[in-house]
């Protein structure tokens, strides 16, 4: 790290609007310049001072590459927003395990409203944290919600299985809570930095990318749509296998789980409002969003 | 096809005696996971093969149905159920899993028809 220390690092500016959701193009830009830095030169420096909006799943994907065990060897600083709101949800984020503060700004306590955690399988103890989490935060009690519980189990096993690819390697998952109680809701992140859904369908699942081709559903967009309401699967006899997308959508669609948006690849969705478009620079992962609010589940 | 797995609103001590009888949460976990064992823990596959499948034989063995608790869980994941169950259909036939099988779940009542789903959904990948 010494060494490291004294390379002179790749100086990069964060977007002004710092979200996934609602600035997916320069976000992603943003996150490929990240990748490429560290792959080059080991050592980057960011630069947040004049990041005027934030949102939760864009600090946890930023989080996961700088926390991504390929970059291990690597060495990150960076300068946090000059507005005092988005510096608090910064420095709350815990971003700053992972990236060094110039300045000897000493990052506060949690405050609580936000927790996070990664692995490479399926951790139900995990997920049932993350619920729990979600509950105390908003009733102030734990209580069962299994379409979060369940929601978390799918996204597990997907990433388990299919985001390395035709690798062997198996991907690390992160994923976040947010705690938006003044909103009455929490927000969910759940992120990889694998292949992505419609590379790992080719790598993995020839079968389903073929059948798809026959069906003349070529198309990127098409085909995440079709997977969601679980067509796709269904053409190709795998009834077996495959449930766990289209349970998700379902769960949406009950609004059970709600703005749930899936980025991937070079498509960007917002399932729940039907809004999908394509991103111009792309994402090597997978990134969901969603959000549980407390009417539902009082409903 | 005329047989159904039957899903029944209150369960006796007397049945949970006298009858083969599993309760996912009590004597599994509360925290079910995926579908196979190198997923992570709590699996369907480890479900099935340490505790579903030797229940229903002694349930077959007994001609008695198997009772199955399904509440107090945090939740199931389509892989897990469909590993499980369809897991054991795939052994043992769709026919002989159903008229074995009997379910009780008042948390999520609507898993009954999915299991019920997934156990026929087997028959059709022939």
């Amino acid at each position: 790290m010494k060494r490291l220390a004294k390379i002179k690092p790749i100086y990069l500016v964060a977007p002004e609007k710092f979200s996934f959701i609602e600035n997916p193009d320069q976000f992603s830009e943003f996150l490929i310049q990240v990748h490429e830095a560290l792959g080059e030169r080991k050592s980057i420096e960011v630069d947040h001072e004049k990041v005027t909006l934030q949102t939760p799943e864009a600090l946890t994907a930023f989080l996961s590459v700088l926390a991504d065990p390929r970059y291990k060897d690597t060495l990150h600083q960076g300068f946090i927003p000059k507005d005092p709101l988005q510096r608090k949800m910064f420095l709350d984020s815990g971003l700053c395990e992972y990236l060094k503060i110039p300045n000897q700004l000493r990052p506060p306590s949690p405050s609580g409203n936000i927790q996070k955690r990664k692995n490479y399988k399926v951790s139900p103890k995990t997920a049932y944290e993350l619920k729990q989490f979600a509950m105390m935060r908003l009733y102030g009690a734990d209580r069962a919600y299994p379409p979060l519980y369940r929601t978390f189990i799918e996204l597990m096993a997907n990433t388990h299985n299919h985001a390395g690819g035709s690798s062997d390697n198996k991907e690390r998952w992160f994923a976040s809570a947010y705690c938006q109680a003044e909103h009455g809701k929490t927000c969910f992140t759940f992120v990889d930095n694998g292949v992505g859904i419609f590379k790992s369908v080719s790598e993995t699942m020839g079968i389903l990318r073929k059948m798809a081709v026959k069906l003349g559903i070529t198309d990127n967009i098409d085909f995440l749509r079709n997977l969601l309401n679980g067509k796709l699967k269904s053409r190709t006899g795998m009834e077996n296998r495959g449930k766990g997308i289209p349970m998700i959508n379902q769960l949406a669609e009950n609004r059970k789980i709600e703005n749930l948006v899936v980025i991937t690849n070079d498509v960007w969705a917002n399932v729940s409002s039907g809004e999908f478009r394509r991103l111009a620079k792309g994402f090597s992962g997978t990134l969901w969003y969603w959000e549980v609010k407390r009417q539902a589940v009082n409903s | 096809m005329n047989t159904q797995t039957i899903s029944v609103n209150s369960i006796n001590t007397s049945d949970i005696l006298s009858r083969p009888y599993i309760s996912i949460a009590r004597e599994f976990s509360p925290y079910t996971g995926a579908r196979y064992r190198t997923d992570g823990p709590f699996s369907g596959e480890e479900f099935r093969e340490n505790l579903l499948e030797p229940r229903f034989l002694q349930a077959l063995e007994q001609g008695q149905k198997l009772l199955i608790n399904l509440d107090g869980t945090e939740g199931y994941a389509t892989s897990f159920l469909e590993e499980a169950f369809g897991g054991l259909a795939r052994a043992h036939g769709v026919q002989q899993v159903l008229e074995h099988l009997e379910f009780q779940s008042l948390d999520e009542p609507l898993l009954t028809d999915e299991i019920e789903k997934y156990i026929r959904d087997t028959a059709r990948r022939k």
